[in-house]
């Protein structure tokens, strides 16, 4: 029996791609013939990935696990094969978030949320990364079995040294460094990182600055009504630093006194993870797949008002003890999000559902 | 469910946040994200924000330091270990020596580019400050002018 994850864009670099290498690498150790076969590649992912004809050559016996994080042709291809089906549930935007800043976004997103609706019942099984996904698959009428496990991270990689350039940059500033780590995309909502930014700086830490880490199109709607709202509120120190490489991702968490997430759309909210893996305290809205992978840990904020999160912000910067008792609350979670024990979790799971 | 979550109580760090909030009148009206305009951006100041320059130029001299690939390295270990290296290089030679000399190409007229574009950047800088202080005289003068006129009639 062959395994054979499949995934319309394979990347080192993000969370869909990094989840996929990390189960192939499990399925081979635990002995069975996986494969991976990627629509295309980005990145070099340190895993061989094949094409889509790999896909022709599989029988009844084989299984295939499909990556859904997008809308794809891939996806139909998938569909149609007569090989036992699984997936693995990445979660789509909704498409709403783009419409305004980008079309041809908000029909890729709604292409996914068609075709997630038109695979419900030609799939055996589904593993979401989260209950909030399980939840969306089970809105789209899915009827089959979901089990939730998390998404299976190498958080060994985190011990590694971060970028020394970026430590050189930022590191001997007086004020408060406040992070936010993600694309920026309107769902994560980084005008409400910046609102909380710009209060906390008028009324907390006039040399506080906030780093907002992760790629963006210079030419996006979106970014230009940021900047425009950044000038609006005569910010200076808010940098927005691109796409940067994992060691320079290491190098920001390093610095961050604060992880401040705003978004509204997570299926899981990978950066929560590495800024607990990293000790940074976080504080975030409670939204979507976010107080799940918090799971009581960190300050999770009801309300979404600039005035009361950058009062929550100093408070955690100034009292000792609250700091400790997050960061606490954090390892004790990180603990269930280990490597190793996602890993048995997953292992069991795609046991049960491959051989059962 | 972590269980130090309950020694964090975020519902009254919030009320205490708030009534801080309140008791020194720290409310402001912070402008509405929906009140700008997503127009265009590009070439305006608010790009600025998307550029650091010292940032860059460290990186790019991080980028010239790594320009050059040497397909050459001393080999190191034992007689032995040297010998079985030494005979592998020779027959990477053919494949590997082509591909870095290529990309060493590649790197440094990438290299030249950015430095063009680089100094091409910094020139129309000076080129808008200039500018700007002629915009600037040219005001002073029209206030100037527009002053004299008002005191002849």
């Amino acid at each position: 029996m062959k395994v054979v994850q499949v995934i319309p864009v394979l990347s080192s670099g993000d969370a869909c791609g990094n989840n996929c290498i990390a189960i192939h690498e499990l399925l081979v150790e635990a002995g069975f013939e996986s494969y991976v076969v990627a629509g295309r590649t980005i990145r070099e992912p340190h895993v061989e990935a094949k094409d889509l004809s790999f896909l022709d050559c599989l029988g009844e016996e084989d299984v295939v696990i499909l990556h859904f994080m997008m809308g794809s042709s891939v996806n139909l291809k998938f569909a149609s094969l007569p090989t036992r089906k699984g997936m693995i549930y990445h979660n789509i935007t909704p498409p709403g978030w783009f419409d305004q800043y980008n079309g041809e976004v908000a029909s890729e997103c709604r292409l996914g949320v068609d075709q997630a609706v038109y695979l419900r019942d030609k799939v055996d099984f589904v593993v979401a990364v989260s209950k909030y996904n399980r939840l969306d698959l089970q809105f789209k009428g899915y009827l089959c079995p979901i089990d939730v496990v998390p998404l299976l991270l190498a958080l060994d990689d985190y011990v590694r040294e971060p970028c020394a350039k970026v430590l050189r940059h930022h590191d001997h500033f007086l004020g408060s460094n406040l992070v936010f780590v993600g694309r920026v995309v309107p769902n994560k909502c980084f005008e409400d990182v910046i609102a909380a930014f710009a209060v906390y700086k008028n009324h907390y830490d006039s040399h506080a600055r906030l780093f907002l880490v992760g790629a963006f199109d210079s030419g996006d709607p979106y970014v230009a009504r940021l900047l425009r709202y950044i000038g609006e509120l005569k910010l200076t120190d808010v940098r927005f630093t691109g796409h940067v490489s994992f060691d320079e991702i290491l190098a920001y968490y390093r610095i961050a006194d604060v992880f401040l997430c705003q978004s509204e759309h997570e299926g899981f909210c990978v950066p929560l993870v590495e800024a607990m893996a990293l000790d940074v305290p976080v504080v975030a809205y409670a939204a979507a797949a976010i107080p799940e992978t918090l799971s009581g840990c960190g300050v999770l904020l009801k309300e979404k008002d600039p005035l009361v999160t950058a009062g929550v912000i100093d408070r955690l910067l100034q009292d000792e003890s609250m700091r400790a008792r997050v960061l606490a609350g954090q390892r004790e979670r990180l603990s269930e999000l280990q490597h190793d024990v996602v890993a048995r979790q997953l292992l069991g799971v795609l046991r049960r559902r491959l051989e059962g | 469910m972590s269980s130090t979550s309950a020694s964090v109580d975020v519902e009254s760090i919030v009320l205490a946040v708030k009534e801080d909030i309140a008791r020194n009148c720290k409310a402001e009206q912070i402008p509405l994200f929906d009140e700008m305009e997503a127009g265009e951006v590009l070439g305006s100041s608010d790009q600025n924000m998307l550029f650091n320059r010292i940032y860059f130029s460290d990186t790019f001299d991080d980028a010239i330091e790594a320009e050059h690939l040497d397909y050459y390295h001393p080999l190191q270990g034992s007689s032995v270990a040297v010998f079985i290296k030494r005979v592998a290089r020779k027959l990477c030679r053919g494949v590997v020596e082509p591909l870095c000399d290529r990309q060493s190409v590649h790197n440094v007229s990438s290299d030249a580019l950015i430095r063009q574009l680089y100094f091409r950047v910094n020139s129309q800088d000076l080129t808008i400050d200039a500018l700007a202080r002629r915009i600037e005289l040219l005001e002073i003068e029209n206030d100037r002018l527009r002053r004299r006129e008002k005191d002849c009639r």
